[in-house]
């Protein structure tokens, strides 16, 4: 069967219902974020991806290129994010060679709804699309199952509420490329803070019509310092209350030893 | 002719691999691969029933046709009959006149037929993993001496 | 298996769809329609999109208001805008409401296993005039002289009753159309947010836009399809 494989599934279903848990996806409990300002748009997220109640990844990339000036952030389940973003990036530059013309975000937004749509949410991507094309600056949001969003500024992931907060609180009609990078940067870090599912540094994309700059580990607010302080117990912190050595050539009369020999290869055959 | 834009919910409620074989099966309502291989081939005859009752199996294996069909029938509503029997004569002239090797991925549609169908500029998953990386292909001479009668 | 934001269950991550919780009605008037919507998205409890427009062009003076969920009202728009646009061409001439609406009939008609979309159809064609068809959930094809759907409109079946009158003026239509959805935002939990409106007319198509700043009182001209 081309695509997705099916084939373990029954199998799964008959283990499951004996009492075998389902196994754990590694989940980007994220926090994601996307802000137009005057000139262009600038996309942000945390570096933390989840294993269930562990930290799978401390400093993962959840922007993913899609063209040099179309990016998308990912929450949901990591692979589904990667793997999608990664194929609708092959997707485009074969449409944007077919016609000869440059990537549209609309057409990126369009592909990736028709595709996720397809996969009934069983896809567990959620994208926020951002980008400047010949026709403006375009940001959209893009869930599992299909539907899409165009707002001025957005978040999603675990983390949306603490980012979006920030957003409803501080956001302003016209913002230059640094407050809104800013602004972006403060929405991540209130998911950081305030979300289970989301940590470690803020990555940021900002986009104009002249270039793309990728702006990575933009903000490290959780880095490892060494400790100031040794807490290892001096030598002899312990007293020694008695001692004993046994020897190898007694070590018999403890457990049973037997010899292994060497040659390996000779692997005794049932006669 | 309807306007299907998904198909149907048609997984099967109930499922069992054991119907290809008298003996007991090693595990009931699972596929045994020790005896029958790894699953099935996309060039089985079976390839187009789901090996699974996943809800969406079903839905991707009759995806590509529903789209397919939902294209004719719009074709045909705006330009008469005529114009999805043309396509799929034409359609029908390519694939007779194709063939390739299964070694070099014979029965994936050739890119006569990808321009018919207006995807010779995309790409999906079912192009990249074609769902035999997982099995022997045999070999260009044996399949030859076959399709020859030679064997 | 417990869900407490940071244990993933596998199966969970797959459901929370988006839905469009919401309060859609449009009306017919003398020189055409109005559609009006709230501009409520809603994921479980948190509110994914409070300016939505869920009123959604599938040709110059043939909109749909959307209901129910939003990922497969988009799809079927998308796939009714695309044969609307290839009809038009074809037949060099715009399409009139009635084929709008009984193509959007037949998508629902034929997947309605498959999707849970509620839709209201309301143009304006050269023939016709205004026109208002209703789409509810199982894919019959309803012509009203006004129509109201979604979650909010159980509150305003009442008040739409004893208020609606029959060829009424532009200006007292969008009222009407403001004041039902003002009640209906203010009694439904899952609608709420912004007005919007469209007026369909010889004239073409204009967009309203009223907030809950200033209780609806006032029309935004700024950004008002964003």
């Amino acid at each position: 069967m081309p695509g997705f494989d099916f084939s373990n599934y029954n199998r799964n279903a008959a283990l499951h219902a004996q009492g075998m848990p389902l196994p754990k996806a590694t989940s980007t409990g994220t926090t994601i974020v996307g802000c137009i300002f005057d000139g262009g748009v600038v996309i942000a997220a945390d570096t933390r991806a989840t294993s269930g109640p562990i930290v799978a990844d401390k400093n993962c990339e959840k922007l993913h290129y899609i063209a040099p000036q179309i990016w998308c952030a990912g929450a949901g389940t990591a692979a589904d994010t990667e793997f999608t973003t990664a194929l609708i990036s092959s997707q485009l530059e074969l449409h944007a060679m077919s016609t000869g013309r440059k990537p549209r975000v609309v057409t990126c937004m369009t592909m990736l709804k028709q595709h996720l749509f397809r996969y009934q949410g069983h896809i567990g991507a959620y994208l926020v699309v951002a980008g400047v094309d010949p026709t403006g600056t375009h940001l959209f949001t893009v869930h599992a199952h299909g539907s899409t969003d165009k707002l001025p500024y957005v978040t999603m992931g675990s983390g949306s509420l603490a980012a979006m907060s920030v957003f409803e609180s501080k956001w302003k009609a016209e913002l230059t490329q640094e407050e809104a990078v800013e602004l972006a940067s403060q929405a991540i870090l209130a998911g950081i803070w305030n979300d289970l599912g989301s940590g470690s540094n803020v990555d940021v994309a900002v986009i104009t019509p002249e270039k793309t700059t990728l702006k990575r580990n933009l903000i490290k607010p959780n880095e490892k310092v060494p400790k100031q302080q040794s807490y290892k117990f001096a030598r002899g912190t312990t007293a020694v209350l008695n001692e004993k050595i046994i020897k190898k050539s007694e070590i018999g009369r403890y457990v049973s030893v037997q010899e292994v020999p060497l040659e390996s290869d000779k692997m005794e055959v049932d006669s | 002719m309807s306007l299907r834009i998904v198909p149907e919910n048609s997984q099967a409620t109930s499922f069992s691999h054991a119907n290809r074989t008298t003996s007991a099966p090693s595990a009931p309502g699972v596929h045994d691969t020790l005896r029958h291989g790894v699953a099935q081939s996309p060039f089985d005859a079976a390839a187009g029933k789901p090996s699974s009752a996943h809800p969406l199996e079903a839905r991707l294996k009759s995806w590509e046709a529903t789209q397919e069909s939902l294209r004719m029938e719009t074709l045909r509503r705006t330009y008469g009959i005529a114009e999805p029997v043309r396509r799929g004569m034409e359609l029908k002239i390519v694939r007779d006149g194709e063939w390739r090797p299964l070694a070099l991925g014979g029965g994936l549609p050739s890119v006569h037929e990808d321009i018919l169908k207006g995807r010779e500029d995309m790409i999906s998953w079912e192009d990249v993993f074609t769902g035999d990386e997982m099995r022997g292909v045999p070999g260009v001479h044996d399949e030859m001496e076959r399709k020859l009668k030679m064997q | 298996m417990t869900i407490d934001g940071i244990h993933v269950d596998m199966n969970r991550l797959k459901k929370g769809e988006v839905n469009l919780g919401t309060s859609i009605m449009a009306v017919t008037f003398k020189d055409g329609v109005i559609l009006g919507a709230d501009s409520r998205t809603t994921t479980g409890a948190y509110i994914a999109n409070r300016v939505t427009d869920k009123l959604t062009r599938v040709h110059d003076t043939i909109w749909c208001c959307r209901s129910g969920s939003a990922a497969d009202t988009q799809a079927v728009a998308d796939i009714v805008q695309y044969q609307l646009g290839l009809f038009s061409m074809h037949s060099g001439k715009p399409p009139m409401t009635q084929t709008a609406a009984s193509i959007f009939q037949e998508i629902c008609y034929a997947n309605k296993d498959q999707l849970s979309a509620g839709l209201i159809i309301a143009g304006w064609d050269e023939r016709f005039g205004g026109q208002v068809y209703q789409i509810p959930l199982g894919g019959s094809l309803h012509k009203q002289p006004y129509a109201i759907s979604g979650s909010g409109s159980t509150y305003i079946y009442g008040y739409c009753d004893a208020n609606w009158k029959e060829g009424m003026e532009e200006e007292e239509a969008v009222d009407f159309v403001k004041n039902s959805l003002r009640e209906a935002i203010k009694w439904d939990g899952s609608s709420g947010g912004v007005i919007r409106m469209v007026v369909l007319t010889k004239e073409g198509a204009d967009r309203h836009l009223y907030l809950p700043d200033t209780n609806y009182a006032e029309r935004h001209t700024e950004n008002v399809s964003l």
